[in-house]
């Protein structure tokens, strides 16, 4: 029968095991160990046990596929890109080296001519390697670039602001556009609240991670008092109708988009963006094996079009 | 040489994304600030000296990561947790007896994990679901190696505990 000091021990020697950290000794050592005591082994089996059922509670097994491909495009990045210069600090953290590895390290110093000429093939690979990473990352950034009103596009909401300005009385416009899609209507104008009041510019973009542009639509709406909206159809994404909904006071608006009208495939993401942030990206779903990036942008046009 | 050091790496890429998935709830996001943490670590490798484990180095990146990730996203409907264990114990091939049942006793077992004690339930969740060494988790969380595995020890106590209570029946 164990203490409690030495069954702590061993949880933790086995804890490492099942890590896959203990150099082949310390594993061979803990294999005899649990092949001959049946105590040590009831331990490993209830180890195992509650680490599998935990993380299958927390939904563990159903990520493991993401888990899997994702490293797999993390490791393709390794050999040129910092691994080499990591394996020296790796080695001061109670990773052994053992004597075979230690000969086979001074091969590979005495091999020096061969470095040399390696050393410019990893030099090369690493600049393409860093390349390819900077790339990665700036895609990432990428999905949540939007570009700067355009005076074109500033004209053309003045033009349709102008059509649409001398609605019902004591009413506001708002406006749609889209890809193919132009929509206006009216809201109540807010007690107070001028129907020349300034206006807000809600802009949506929904890309995939690499900036490809699925569809975009820009919502005008007045931003003087409260506005809601509930716009049913402002664009198609994989043919799937987009709903958008929102709730605009004065600099800042909730907004939500849904995709899809049947509830087991519908998707959707809400979120608030205010004037002077930027783009901002309310969130992300997939749909039919492409991620879906929500970027909303709010810009206050004050009264210039109005 | 390379060859170590790209498995030492696999080795960390699943610790850390188990740690995002616990942080995000969801593998594509967990799998997204994970990439990200590697990128950025890979870019900053030479700023990496070895005074800390390199787990607590990318965890430290991983979190600001994480961070980003929590700023950008904003509002939108997380999955709480015992809905996830329900998605998790449902099994495609499973018929639909053993289905309810599984998904019970994942339902209970996050019960119970919520349930313990915060500090407890810390180092559980560092070592027994993310996957850190004991030592790993210890310069994680500031703590002495010992007070780490008594802390595993007592969670995996009260967890078998609360498991035989609920269902009796399993060994």
């Amino acid at each position: 029968m164990m203490d409690d000091d030495a069954r702590l021990d061993l949880e933790e020697r086995l804890h490492a095991l099942l890590c896959d950290e203990p150099d082949s000794d310390e594993r061979r050592a803990l294999l005899a160990l649990v092949s001959r005591d049946d105590e040590a082994r009831g331990l490993l089996r209830e180890m195992i046990q509650t680490q599998t059922q935990a993380r299958a509670a927390c939904g563990h097994d159903e990520a493991v596929t993401v888990l899997r491909a994702s490293m797999a495009s993390i490791l393709s990045s390794v050999p040129a890109a910092g691994s080499l210069p990591a394996a020296d600090r790796i080695a001061g953290h109670g990773v052994e080296t053992s004597r075979r590895r230690r000969r086979a390290w001074w091969v590979l110093r005495a091999a020096a001519a061969v470095v040399v000429l390696a050393s410019v093939f990893v030099a090369v690979a690493a600049v393409w390697t860093g390349r390819r990473i900077e790339e990665k990352l700036a895609r990432m950034e990428q999905t949540l670039s939007m570009p700067q009103v355009s005076a074109a596009e500033m004209a053309s909401y003045r033009q349709i602001w102008q059509h649409v300005g001398e609605g019902p009385a004591r009413s506001r416009p708002w406006v749609l556009l889209g890809e193919g899609v132009g929509q206006f209507g009216y809201v109540p104008t807010a007690d107070g609240t001028s129907a020349g009041a300034e206006l807000l510019l809600l802009r949506c973009r929904m890309v995939t991670a690499t900036g490809r542009i699925l569809e975009t639509f820009n919502v005008l709406v007045p931003s003087g008092g409260r506005t809601r909206l509930s716009l049913p159809d402002v664009g198609r994404l994989k043919g799937r109708p987009i709903h958008c909904e929102v709730a605009a006071a004065n600099a800042c608006a909730t907004v939500a988009v849904m995709v899809g009208t049947e509830p087991a495939s519908t998707a959707g993401v809400k979120g608030r963006v205010m004037t002077g942030e930027g783009p901002v990206e309310l969130g992300q779903f997939r749909m039919e094996g492409d991620r879906v990036h929500v970027v909303f942008q709010a810009v206050g046009l004050g009264r210039a079009i109005g | 040489m390379e060859r170590a050091t790209q498995a030492q790496i696999a080795k960390w890429y699943a610790r850390l994304f188990r740690t995002a998935l616990r942080l995000t709830r969801n593998p594509e996001d967990a799998a997204d600030v994970t990439q990200q943490t590697f990128y950025k670590a890979f870019r900053s490798w030479d700023t990496f000296d070895g005074g800390v484990l390199p787990t607590t180095w990318l965890h430290q990146i991983l979190l600001n990561c994480v961070r980003d990730w929590y700023r950008r996203r904003s509002v939108r409907s997380a999955q709480p947790l015992d809905e996830w264990a329900v998605a998790a114990a449902t099994s495609r091939d499973a018929d639909p007896a053993e289905t309810v049942e599984r998904s019970e006793q994942a339902d209970r077992l996050v019960d119970a994990i919520n349930n313990l004690p915060t500090l407890v339930k810390q180092a559980f969740a560092a070592t027994v679901l993310d996957g850190y060494t004991y030592q790993e988790a210890a310069e994680l969380l500031g703590l002495p190696m010992g007070t780490v595995a008594s802390r595993v020890h007592q969670a995996r106590r009260r967890l078998t505990e609360a498991m035989r209570q609920a269902f009796p029946e399993i060994e």
